[in-house]
Protein backbone atom coordinates (compact mmCIF):
# COMPACT_ATOMS: atom_id res chain seq x y z
CA UNK A 1 0.00 0.00 0.00
CA UNK A 2 1.34 3.41 -0.85
CA UNK A 3 -0.43 5.31 1.89
CA UNK A 4 -3.40 7.53 2.31
CA UNK A 5 -4.27 9.54 -0.75
CA UNK A 6 -4.90 13.18 -0.04
CA UNK A 7 -6.56 15.60 -2.38
CA UNK A 8 -3.15 17.20 -2.97
CA UNK A 9 -1.61 13.87 -3.96
CA UNK A 10 -4.51 13.24 -6.29
CA UNK A 11 -3.74 16.44 -8.10
CA UNK A 12 -0.09 15.45 -8.41
CA UNK A 13 -0.97 12.09 -9.90
CA UNK A 14 -3.28 13.75 -12.35
CA UNK A 15 -0.59 16.22 -13.28
CA UNK A 16 2.00 13.52 -14.01
CA UNK A 17 -0.35 11.60 -16.29
CA UNK A 18 -1.50 14.77 -17.95
CA UNK A 19 2.02 15.68 -19.01
CA UNK A 20 2.48 12.42 -20.92
CA UNK A 21 -0.90 12.78 -22.54
CA UNK A 22 -0.24 16.36 -23.59
CA UNK A 23 3.13 15.46 -25.06
CA UNK A 24 1.70 12.60 -27.04
CA UNK A 25 -1.25 14.63 -28.30
CA UNK A 26 1.04 17.48 -29.32
CA UNK A 27 3.07 15.07 -31.43
CA UNK A 28 0.32 12.87 -32.84
CA UNK A 29 -2.74 15.10 -32.74
CA UNK A 30 -2.22 16.65 -36.19
CA UNK A 31 -2.02 13.20 -37.78
CA UNK A 32 -5.16 12.07 -36.00
CA UNK A 33 -7.01 15.15 -37.20
CA UNK A 34 -5.90 14.52 -40.77
CA UNK A 35 -7.15 10.95 -40.55
CA UNK A 36 -10.44 12.09 -39.05
CA UNK A 37 -10.79 14.73 -41.73
CA UNK A 38 -10.35 12.18 -44.51
CA UNK A 39 -12.99 10.04 -42.83
CA UNK A 40 -15.54 12.78 -42.19
CA UNK A 41 -14.75 15.36 -44.86
CA UNK A 42 -15.68 18.09 -42.40
CA UNK A 43 -13.33 20.06 -40.17
CA UNK A 44 -15.74 20.43 -37.27
CA UNK A 45 -16.70 16.78 -37.42
CA UNK A 46 -13.03 15.79 -37.54
CA UNK A 47 -12.34 17.78 -34.38
CA UNK A 48 -15.39 16.24 -32.78
CA UNK A 49 -14.30 12.69 -33.58
CA UNK A 50 -10.70 13.17 -32.41
CA UNK A 51 -11.72 14.95 -29.22
CA UNK A 52 -14.16 12.16 -28.47
CA UNK A 53 -11.50 9.49 -28.99
CA UNK A 54 -8.98 11.34 -26.84
CA UNK A 55 -11.55 12.03 -24.14
CA UNK A 56 -12.15 8.29 -23.93
CA UNK A 57 -8.43 7.59 -23.93
CA UNK A 58 -7.53 10.12 -21.25
CA UNK A 59 -8.91 8.28 -18.19
CA UNK A 60 -7.08 5.13 -19.32
CA UNK A 61 -3.94 6.85 -20.53
CA UNK A 62 -1.71 5.20 -17.99
CA UNK A 63 -2.60 1.82 -19.46
CA UNK A 64 -2.82 2.88 -23.08
CA UNK A 65 0.60 4.49 -22.94
CA UNK A 66 2.05 1.08 -22.09
CA UNK A 67 0.66 -0.82 -25.08
CA UNK A 68 3.08 -1.87 -27.79
CA UNK A 69 1.84 0.55 -30.44
CA UNK A 70 0.13 3.53 -28.88
CA UNK A 71 -0.30 5.26 -32.24
CA UNK A 72 -2.18 2.32 -33.70
CA UNK A 73 -4.28 1.99 -30.58
CA UNK A 74 -5.46 5.58 -30.63
CA UNK A 75 -5.86 5.54 -34.41
CA UNK A 76 -8.23 2.67 -33.90
CA UNK A 77 -10.11 4.69 -31.31
CA UNK A 78 -10.47 7.52 -33.82
CA UNK A 79 -11.85 5.18 -36.46
CA UNK A 80 -14.25 3.69 -33.93
CA UNK A 81 -15.28 7.14 -32.74
CA UNK A 82 -15.99 8.06 -36.33
CA UNK A 83 -18.08 4.94 -36.82
CA UNK A 84 -20.02 5.61 -33.61
CA UNK A 85 -20.44 9.25 -34.52
CA UNK A 86 -21.72 8.38 -37.96
CA UNK A 87 -24.19 5.85 -36.60
CA UNK A 88 -25.38 8.33 -34.01
CA UNK A 89 -25.97 11.23 -36.33
CA UNK A 90 -26.89 9.69 -39.65
CA UNK A 91 -30.56 9.56 -38.74
CA UNK A 92 -30.62 13.30 -38.30
CA UNK A 93 -29.02 13.98 -41.64
CA UNK A 94 -30.98 14.58 -44.77
CA UNK A 95 -31.11 11.68 -47.16
CA UNK A 96 -27.93 11.73 -49.20
CA UNK A 97 -28.22 11.87 -52.92
CA UNK A 98 -26.79 9.07 -54.98
CA UNK A 99 -23.03 9.09 -55.16
CA UNK A 100 -23.02 9.79 -58.85
CA UNK A 101 -25.36 12.75 -58.45
CA UNK A 102 -23.32 14.30 -55.68
CA UNK A 103 -20.00 13.82 -57.34
CA UNK A 104 -21.21 14.78 -60.78
CA UNK A 105 -22.76 17.90 -59.37
CA UNK A 106 -19.39 18.84 -58.06
CA UNK A 107 -17.66 17.89 -61.25
CA UNK A 108 -20.07 19.90 -63.30
CA UNK A 109 -19.50 23.03 -61.29
CA UNK A 110 -15.77 23.43 -60.94
CA UNK A 111 -14.40 26.38 -59.08
CA UNK A 112 -11.04 28.04 -59.15
CA UNK A 113 -8.28 25.59 -58.32
CA UNK A 114 -10.54 22.67 -58.91
CA UNK A 115 -8.54 19.83 -60.34
CA UNK A 116 -8.42 16.11 -60.73
CA UNK A 117 -7.16 15.61 -57.21
CA UNK A 118 -9.92 17.75 -55.75
CA UNK A 119 -12.54 15.90 -57.76
CA UNK A 120 -11.27 12.61 -56.43
CA UNK A 121 -11.29 13.93 -52.87
CA UNK A 122 -14.90 15.02 -53.16
CA UNK A 123 -15.87 11.79 -54.83
CA UNK A 124 -14.29 9.87 -51.95
CA UNK A 125 -16.29 11.92 -49.49
CA UNK A 126 -19.45 11.05 -51.37
CA UNK A 127 -18.84 7.31 -51.04
CA UNK A 128 -21.09 5.36 -48.66
CA UNK A 129 -19.59 5.44 -45.18
CA UNK A 130 -18.37 1.85 -45.03
CA UNK A 131 -16.73 2.13 -48.43
CA UNK A 132 -15.18 5.49 -47.59
CA UNK A 133 -13.73 4.16 -44.36
CA UNK A 134 -12.26 1.15 -46.14
CA UNK A 135 -10.82 3.29 -48.94
CA UNK A 136 -9.34 5.80 -46.52
CA UNK A 137 -7.72 3.13 -44.40
CA UNK A 138 -6.39 1.36 -47.48
CA UNK A 139 -5.07 4.30 -49.46
CA UNK A 140 -4.54 7.07 -46.92
CA UNK A 141 -3.41 5.01 -43.96
CA UNK A 142 -1.81 2.44 -46.30
CA UNK A 143 -3.04 -0.45 -44.19
CA UNK A 144 -3.15 -4.03 -45.40
CA UNK A 145 -6.56 -5.63 -45.85
CA UNK A 146 -6.01 -7.83 -42.84
CA UNK A 147 -5.17 -4.81 -40.71
CA UNK A 148 -8.30 -3.01 -41.86
CA UNK A 149 -10.35 -6.10 -41.10
CA UNK A 150 -8.87 -6.26 -37.63
CA UNK A 151 -9.39 -2.57 -37.03
CA UNK A 152 -12.96 -2.36 -38.27
CA UNK A 153 -14.08 -5.75 -37.02
CA UNK A 154 -15.26 -7.12 -40.35
CA UNK A 155 -13.97 -10.04 -42.38
CA UNK A 156 -11.05 -9.45 -44.71
CA UNK A 157 -13.18 -10.50 -47.66
CA UNK A 158 -15.70 -7.82 -46.79
CA UNK A 159 -12.94 -5.24 -46.59
CA UNK A 160 -11.69 -6.21 -50.03
CA UNK A 161 -15.22 -5.98 -51.40
CA UNK A 162 -15.75 -2.55 -49.87
CA UNK A 163 -12.50 -1.21 -51.22
CA UNK A 164 -13.17 -2.72 -54.62
CA UNK A 165 -16.66 -1.24 -54.80
CA UNK A 166 -15.39 2.10 -53.59
CA UNK A 167 -12.68 2.22 -56.24
CA UNK A 168 -15.16 1.13 -58.90
CA UNK A 169 -17.52 3.90 -57.86
CA UNK A 170 -14.71 6.43 -58.00
CA UNK A 171 -13.69 5.24 -61.44
CA UNK A 172 -17.26 5.57 -62.57
CA UNK A 173 -17.54 9.10 -61.25
CA UNK A 174 -14.24 10.06 -62.81
CA UNK A 175 -15.30 8.52 -66.10
CA UNK A 176 -12.43 6.11 -66.24
CA UNK A 177 -12.27 2.63 -67.62
CA UNK A 178 -12.52 -0.11 -65.05
CA UNK A 179 -9.58 -2.39 -64.60
CA UNK A 180 -8.29 -4.80 -62.05
CA UNK A 181 -6.63 -3.01 -59.20
CA UNK A 182 -3.87 -4.92 -57.53
CA UNK B 1 -1.21 -0.36 -56.65
CA UNK B 2 -2.60 0.85 -59.95
CA UNK B 3 -2.16 4.36 -61.25
CA UNK B 4 -5.74 5.18 -60.35
CA UNK B 5 -5.31 3.92 -56.80
CA UNK B 6 -2.16 6.00 -56.55
CA UNK B 7 -4.16 9.06 -57.57
CA UNK B 8 -6.77 8.22 -54.93
CA UNK B 9 -4.06 8.02 -52.28
CA UNK B 10 -2.60 11.31 -53.47
CA UNK B 11 -6.03 12.96 -53.42
CA UNK B 12 -6.65 11.81 -49.89
CA UNK B 13 -3.26 13.01 -48.72
CA UNK B 14 -3.81 16.35 -50.40
CA UNK B 15 -7.28 16.76 -48.96
CA UNK B 16 -6.06 15.84 -45.49
CA UNK B 17 -3.84 18.92 -45.51
CA UNK B 18 -6.98 20.98 -44.99
CA UNK B 19 -7.62 19.29 -41.65
CA UNK B 20 -7.99 21.60 -38.67
CA UNK B 21 -4.89 22.27 -36.62
CA UNK B 22 -4.32 20.56 -33.30
CA UNK B 23 -3.96 23.69 -31.23
CA UNK B 24 -5.56 23.12 -27.82
CA UNK B 25 -6.56 19.58 -28.74
CA UNK B 26 -5.41 18.02 -25.46
CA UNK B 27 -7.23 20.64 -23.41
CA UNK B 28 -10.36 20.20 -25.47
CA UNK B 29 -10.23 16.44 -24.96
CA UNK B 30 -9.65 16.93 -21.25
CA UNK B 31 -12.63 19.24 -21.00
CA UNK B 32 -14.78 16.77 -22.86
CA UNK B 33 -13.65 13.94 -20.61
CA UNK B 34 -14.69 15.95 -17.55
CA UNK B 35 -18.04 16.75 -19.12
CA UNK B 36 -18.59 13.12 -19.99
CA UNK B 37 -17.85 12.10 -16.44
CA UNK B 38 -20.14 14.72 -14.88
CA UNK B 39 -22.91 13.83 -17.29
CA UNK B 40 -22.61 10.13 -16.62
CA UNK B 41 -22.56 10.55 -12.87
CA UNK B 42 -25.50 12.93 -12.93
CA UNK B 43 -27.48 10.54 -15.09
CA UNK B 44 -26.77 7.56 -12.90
CA UNK B 45 -27.40 9.54 -9.75
CA UNK B 46 -30.81 10.52 -11.08
CA UNK B 47 -31.66 6.95 -11.95
CA UNK B 48 -30.47 5.71 -8.59
CA UNK B 49 -32.54 8.20 -6.64
CA UNK B 50 -35.65 7.04 -8.44
CA UNK B 51 -34.80 3.41 -7.90
CA UNK B 52 -33.96 3.70 -4.23
CA UNK B 53 -36.63 6.29 -3.51
CA UNK B 54 -34.60 7.65 -0.61
CA UNK B 55 -33.23 10.91 -1.93
CA UNK B 56 -32.47 12.12 1.58
CA UNK B 57 -29.34 10.78 3.18
CA UNK B 58 -27.90 8.87 0.29
CA UNK B 59 -24.99 11.26 -0.07
CA UNK B 60 -24.05 10.63 3.51
CA UNK B 61 -24.23 6.91 2.88
CA UNK B 62 -21.78 7.11 0.05
CA UNK B 63 -19.19 8.57 2.35
CA UNK B 64 -16.28 10.85 1.51
CA UNK B 65 -15.20 12.28 -1.75
CA UNK B 66 -16.22 15.86 -1.23
CA UNK B 67 -13.83 18.74 -1.07
CA UNK B 68 -13.58 21.09 1.88
CA UNK B 69 -16.28 23.29 0.45
CA UNK B 70 -18.59 20.37 -0.08
CA UNK B 71 -18.13 20.19 -3.80
CA UNK B 72 -17.11 16.97 -5.51
CA UNK B 73 -13.41 16.30 -5.92
CA UNK B 74 -12.23 16.14 -9.51
CA UNK B 75 -11.37 12.66 -10.62
CA UNK B 76 -9.07 12.73 -13.58
CA UNK B 77 -6.62 10.40 -11.90
CA UNK B 78 -7.59 6.79 -11.59
CA UNK B 79 -6.42 6.81 -8.00
CA UNK B 80 -8.28 9.87 -6.82
CA UNK B 81 -11.35 9.78 -4.65
CA UNK B 82 -14.48 9.78 -6.80
CA UNK B 83 -16.97 12.60 -6.50
CA UNK B 84 -19.94 12.25 -4.23
CA UNK B 85 -22.35 10.01 -6.02
CA UNK B 86 -25.52 8.16 -5.39
CA UNK B 87 -24.42 4.64 -5.95
CA UNK B 88 -21.51 2.38 -5.29
CA UNK B 89 -18.65 1.29 -7.45
CA UNK B 90 -18.40 -2.39 -8.25
CA UNK B 91 -15.24 -3.76 -9.81
CA UNK B 92 -14.09 -6.97 -11.37
CA UNK B 93 -10.57 -7.41 -12.71
CA UNK B 94 -9.70 -4.02 -14.22
CA UNK B 95 -13.24 -2.81 -14.87
CA UNK B 96 -15.54 -0.72 -12.72
CA UNK B 97 -19.22 0.19 -12.89
CA UNK B 98 -21.34 2.53 -10.80
CA UNK B 99 -24.56 0.83 -9.70
CA UNK B 100 -27.50 2.16 -7.67
CA UNK B 101 -27.14 1.59 -3.94
CA UNK B 102 -30.23 -0.59 -3.83
CA UNK B 103 -28.82 -3.30 -6.08
CA UNK B 104 -28.10 -6.44 -4.10
CA UNK B 105 -25.53 -9.18 -4.62
CA UNK B 106 -26.17 -12.64 -5.95
CA UNK B 107 -26.17 -14.91 -8.94
CA UNK B 108 -28.62 -13.66 -11.54
CA UNK B 109 -28.96 -17.17 -12.95
CA UNK B 110 -30.18 -18.62 -9.63
CA UNK B 111 -32.55 -15.82 -8.68
CA UNK B 112 -35.36 -18.31 -8.04
CA UNK B 113 -33.56 -19.96 -5.13
CA UNK B 114 -34.98 -19.21 -1.71
CA UNK B 115 -38.11 -17.59 -3.09
CA UNK B 116 -36.29 -14.86 -5.02
CA UNK B 117 -37.82 -12.74 -7.72
CA UNK B 118 -36.70 -12.21 -11.30
CA UNK B 119 -37.32 -8.48 -11.02
CA UNK B 120 -34.68 -8.01 -8.35
CA UNK B 121 -31.45 -6.27 -9.32
CA UNK B 122 -28.36 -8.31 -8.58
CA UNK B 123 -24.63 -7.73 -9.02
CA UNK B 124 -23.21 -11.03 -10.31
CA UNK B 125 -19.64 -12.15 -10.54
CA UNK B 126 -18.15 -15.32 -12.03
CA UNK B 127 -16.65 -17.89 -9.73
CA UNK B 128 -17.71 -19.04 -6.35
CA UNK B 129 -20.10 -21.86 -5.66
CA UNK B 130 -23.21 -21.94 -7.85
CA UNK B 131 -26.46 -23.70 -7.12
CA UNK B 132 -27.62 -26.25 -9.68
CA UNK B 133 -30.91 -24.54 -10.35
CA UNK B 134 -32.50 -23.72 -13.67
CA UNK B 135 -34.69 -20.66 -13.29
CA UNK B 136 -37.17 -19.35 -15.84
CA UNK B 137 -36.53 -16.73 -17.01
CA UNK B 138 -32.88 -17.56 -16.99
CA UNK B 139 -31.63 -14.36 -15.41
CA UNK B 140 -32.80 -11.56 -13.17
CA UNK B 141 -32.09 -7.85 -13.63
CA UNK B 142 -28.82 -6.24 -12.66
CA UNK B 143 -25.22 -6.21 -13.75
CA UNK B 144 -22.93 -9.15 -14.44
CA UNK B 145 -19.25 -9.50 -15.22
CA UNK B 146 -17.90 -12.04 -17.65
CA UNK B 147 -14.46 -13.01 -18.85
CA UNK B 148 -14.15 -12.73 -22.63
CA UNK B 149 -11.37 -13.25 -25.13
CA UNK B 150 -9.95 -9.87 -26.07
CA UNK B 151 -6.48 -8.91 -27.16
CA UNK B 152 -4.67 -6.31 -25.09
CA UNK B 153 -4.99 -3.78 -27.88
CA UNK B 154 -8.61 -4.50 -28.74
CA UNK B 155 -10.79 -1.43 -28.60
CA UNK B 156 -13.60 -1.30 -26.05
CA UNK B 157 -16.95 -2.05 -27.65
CA UNK B 158 -20.60 -1.57 -26.84
CA UNK B 159 -23.62 -3.70 -27.46
CA UNK B 160 -26.63 -1.44 -27.79
CA UNK B 161 -29.38 -1.51 -25.21
CA UNK B 162 -32.23 -3.45 -26.81
CA UNK B 163 -35.23 -5.41 -25.63
CA UNK B 164 -34.85 -9.15 -25.33
CA UNK B 165 -37.25 -11.86 -26.31
CA UNK B 166 -37.27 -15.46 -25.16
CA UNK B 167 -36.72 -16.79 -21.69
CA UNK B 168 -33.27 -15.44 -20.96
CA UNK B 169 -34.63 -12.44 -19.03
CA UNK B 170 -38.05 -11.31 -17.83
CA UNK B 171 -40.29 -10.25 -20.68
CA UNK B 172 -39.51 -6.76 -21.96
CA UNK B 173 -36.07 -6.57 -20.36
CA UNK B 174 -33.61 -4.13 -21.87
CA UNK B 175 -30.09 -5.50 -22.08
CA UNK B 176 -26.86 -3.84 -23.13
CA UNK B 177 -23.19 -4.58 -22.63
CA UNK B 178 -19.75 -3.03 -22.72
CA UNK B 179 -16.57 -4.99 -23.39
CA UNK B 180 -13.18 -3.76 -22.38
CA UNK B 181 -9.86 -5.32 -21.39
CA UNK B 182 -11.19 -8.85 -21.53
CA UNK B 183 -14.27 -8.18 -19.44
CA UNK B 184 -17.84 -8.05 -20.68
CA UNK B 185 -20.20 -6.15 -18.40
CA UNK B 186 -23.87 -6.81 -19.10
CA UNK B 187 -26.62 -4.65 -17.66
CA UNK B 188 -30.28 -5.70 -17.68
CA UNK B 189 -33.44 -4.05 -16.47
CA UNK B 190 -36.94 -2.98 -17.45
CA UNK B 191 -36.01 0.68 -17.93
CA UNK B 192 -34.02 1.46 -21.06
CA UNK B 193 -32.57 4.70 -19.77
CA UNK B 194 -31.52 3.28 -16.44
CA UNK B 195 -29.74 0.39 -18.16
CA UNK B 196 -28.04 2.83 -20.52
CA UNK B 197 -27.01 5.11 -17.66
CA UNK B 198 -25.41 2.31 -15.68
CA UNK B 199 -23.75 1.01 -18.81
CA UNK B 200 -22.28 4.43 -19.49
CA UNK B 201 -20.28 4.23 -16.26
CA UNK B 202 -18.54 0.98 -17.21
CA UNK B 203 -14.89 1.64 -17.84
CA UNK B 204 -11.44 0.36 -17.08
CA UNK B 205 -9.80 1.88 -14.05
CA UNK B 206 -6.16 2.80 -13.81
CA UNK B 207 -3.92 1.91 -10.92
CA UNK B 208 -6.73 1.45 -8.44
CA UNK B 209 -10.50 1.38 -8.48
CA UNK B 210 -12.63 3.96 -6.63
CA UNK B 211 -12.62 1.70 -3.58
CA UNK B 212 -8.84 1.91 -3.42
CA UNK B 213 -8.15 -1.61 -4.73
CA UNK B 214 -5.57 -2.54 -7.35
CA UNK B 215 -6.68 -4.73 -10.22
CA UNK B 216 -4.18 -7.42 -9.22
CA UNK B 217 -3.04 -8.50 -5.81
CA UNK B 218 0.61 -8.30 -6.77
CA UNK B 219 0.47 -4.75 -8.12
CA UNK B 220 0.91 -3.36 -4.65
CA UNK B 221 -0.51 0.05 -5.41
CA UNK B 222 -3.68 -0.05 -3.37
CA UNK B 223 -4.56 3.35 -1.98
CA UNK B 224 -6.27 3.89 1.34
CA UNK B 225 -9.14 6.34 1.39
CA UNK B 226 -9.46 8.73 4.29
CA UNK B 227 -12.22 7.79 6.69
CA UNK B 228 -12.81 4.42 5.11
CA UNK B 229 -11.52 0.88 5.17
CA UNK B 230 -11.03 -0.83 1.83
CA UNK B 231 -11.73 -4.52 1.42
CA UNK B 232 -10.27 -6.02 -1.76
CA UNK B 233 -10.77 -9.68 -2.62
CA UNK B 234 -8.65 -11.40 -5.26
CA UNK B 235 -9.20 -14.76 -6.91
CA UNK B 236 -6.63 -17.53 -6.94
CA UNK B 237 -4.99 -16.06 -10.05
CA UNK B 238 -4.53 -12.74 -8.28
CA UNK B 239 -7.17 -10.79 -10.22
CA UNK B 240 -9.52 -8.44 -8.37
CA UNK B 241 -12.81 -10.21 -7.76
CA UNK B 242 -14.59 -7.66 -5.59
CA UNK B 243 -13.86 -4.41 -3.83
CA UNK B 244 -15.71 -2.56 -1.12
CA UNK B 245 -15.42 0.58 0.95
CA UNK B 246 -16.51 0.47 4.56
CA UNK B 247 -17.48 3.77 6.14
CA UNK B 248 -18.46 5.15 9.50
CA UNK B 249 -19.19 2.61 12.20
CA UNK B 250 -18.55 -0.24 9.76
CA UNK B 251 -15.02 1.00 9.16
CA UNK B 252 -14.51 1.48 12.91
CA UNK B 253 -15.82 -2.00 13.73
CA UNK B 254 -13.69 -3.64 11.06
CA UNK B 255 -10.60 -1.82 12.35
CA UNK B 256 -11.40 -2.94 15.86
CA UNK B 257 -11.76 -6.53 14.70
CA UNK B 258 -8.31 -6.40 13.14
CA UNK B 259 -6.82 -4.76 16.22
CA UNK B 260 -8.12 -7.55 18.47
CA UNK B 261 -7.00 -10.58 16.51
CA UNK B 262 -5.61 -13.44 18.58
CA UNK B 263 -1.83 -13.78 18.53
CA UNK B 264 0.08 -17.07 18.40
CA UNK B 265 0.82 -19.98 16.05
CA UNK B 266 -1.54 -22.36 14.32
CA UNK B 267 -1.00 -26.10 14.20
CA UNK B 268 -2.34 -26.95 10.75
CA UNK B 269 -1.34 -28.12 7.28
CA UNK B 270 -1.41 -25.27 4.77
CA UNK B 271 -2.86 -25.90 1.34
CA UNK B 272 -0.45 -26.35 -1.54
CA UNK B 273 -2.01 -24.03 -4.05
CA UNK B 274 -2.74 -20.34 -3.72
CA UNK B 275 -6.01 -19.39 -2.14
CA UNK B 276 -8.16 -16.33 -2.47
CA UNK B 277 -6.51 -13.25 -1.04
CA UNK B 278 -8.21 -10.44 0.81
CA UNK B 279 -6.57 -7.13 1.55
CA UNK B 280 -7.99 -4.79 4.18
CA UNK B 281 -6.46 -1.40 4.76
CA UNK B 282 -7.09 2.08 6.01
CA UNK B 283 -4.71 4.87 6.92
CA UNK B 284 -2.94 2.87 9.63
CA UNK B 285 -3.74 -0.76 8.95
CA UNK B 286 -2.67 -2.89 6.03
CA UNK B 287 -3.55 -6.57 6.28
CA UNK B 288 -3.32 -9.42 3.80
CA UNK B 289 -5.41 -12.54 4.37
CA UNK B 290 -4.95 -15.63 2.23
CA UNK B 291 -7.94 -17.89 2.71
CA UNK B 292 -6.60 -21.30 3.64
CA UNK B 293 -9.23 -23.01 5.78
CA UNK B 294 -8.19 -23.47 9.38
CA UNK B 295 -4.71 -22.15 8.57
CA UNK B 296 -5.94 -18.70 7.65
CA UNK B 297 -4.04 -15.87 9.28
CA UNK B 298 -3.71 -12.16 8.70
CA UNK B 299 -0.29 -10.81 7.85
CA UNK B 300 0.73 -7.19 7.96
CA UNK B 301 -0.17 -4.45 10.35
CA UNK B 302 -1.62 -5.82 12.54
CA UNK B 303 -1.15 -9.56 12.13
CA UNK B 304 -2.89 -12.41 13.90
CA UNK B 305 -5.11 -15.45 13.68
CA UNK B 306 -8.33 -14.98 11.77
CA UNK B 307 -11.51 -15.13 13.81
CA UNK B 308 -15.22 -14.82 12.93
CA UNK B 309 -15.18 -11.11 13.71
CA UNK B 310 -12.50 -10.40 11.12
CA UNK B 311 -14.06 -12.73 8.57
CA UNK B 312 -17.37 -10.96 9.01
CA UNK B 313 -15.77 -7.86 7.52
CA UNK B 314 -13.28 -9.57 5.20
CA UNK B 315 -15.90 -11.50 3.26
CA UNK B 316 -17.82 -8.82 1.43
CA UNK B 317 -21.51 -9.33 0.65
CA UNK B 318 -21.86 -11.56 -2.37
CA UNK B 319 -18.92 -13.77 -1.45
CA UNK B 320 -19.73 -17.31 -2.54
CA UNK B 321 -16.38 -19.04 -2.25
CA UNK B 322 -15.29 -22.02 -0.23
CA UNK B 323 -15.53 -21.47 3.52
CA UNK B 324 -14.47 -24.96 4.54
CA UNK B 325 -12.44 -24.88 7.72
CA UNK B 326 -12.69 -21.13 8.16
CA UNK B 327 -13.30 -19.92 11.68
CA UNK B 328 -16.41 -18.02 10.82
CA UNK B 329 -19.91 -17.51 12.10
CA UNK B 330 -23.01 -19.19 10.79
CA UNK B 331 -23.92 -16.45 8.33
CA UNK B 332 -22.06 -14.20 5.95
CA UNK B 333 -22.40 -10.48 5.99
CA UNK B 334 -25.28 -9.42 3.78
CA UNK B 335 -25.71 -6.16 1.97
CA UNK B 336 -27.83 -3.44 3.49
CA UNK B 337 -28.05 -0.27 1.38
CA UNK B 338 -29.02 1.71 4.46
CA UNK B 339 -26.11 0.49 6.60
Amino acid sequence: MEGVLSAEQGVRVAGAGAADFDTWVAARGPGLLRLAYTLTGDRADAEDVVQEALARALPRWERISRVEDVDAYVRRMVVNAHTSWWRKWRRRESPVAELRDVAEGVVDAPTEGFDDRRRLWLACQALPEVQRTAVVLRYYEQLEYAEIADLTGVREGSVRARVSRGIAALRDVMGEEGQDDE
Amino acid sequence: MSDFEGRVAEALRGGAENAPDALGLADAARGRARTRRRTRLAAVAGAAVVAVAIPVGVVALSGGGAGSDGTPVADDAATSVPPVDVGRWESWHGIKVLVPEAWQYGNQATWCADGGSADQYLVSRPGGISLMIACTPGSSYGVSFQDIDMKATDEPFDWPVVTQTGDAWPKGTFVGAHGEEGVLVTVAGPDHDKVADVLETVTAFGATDPNGCASRVDEGNSVAIEGAMSVCRYDTSGALEQSERLFGSNATDAAEALDHMQQGDLDCQPAEGPGQTIKMFDGTRDVTIELDGACTVAEGTPSGIIDPDVLWWALSPGFSGDTTGLAMGSVLRSYDPLA
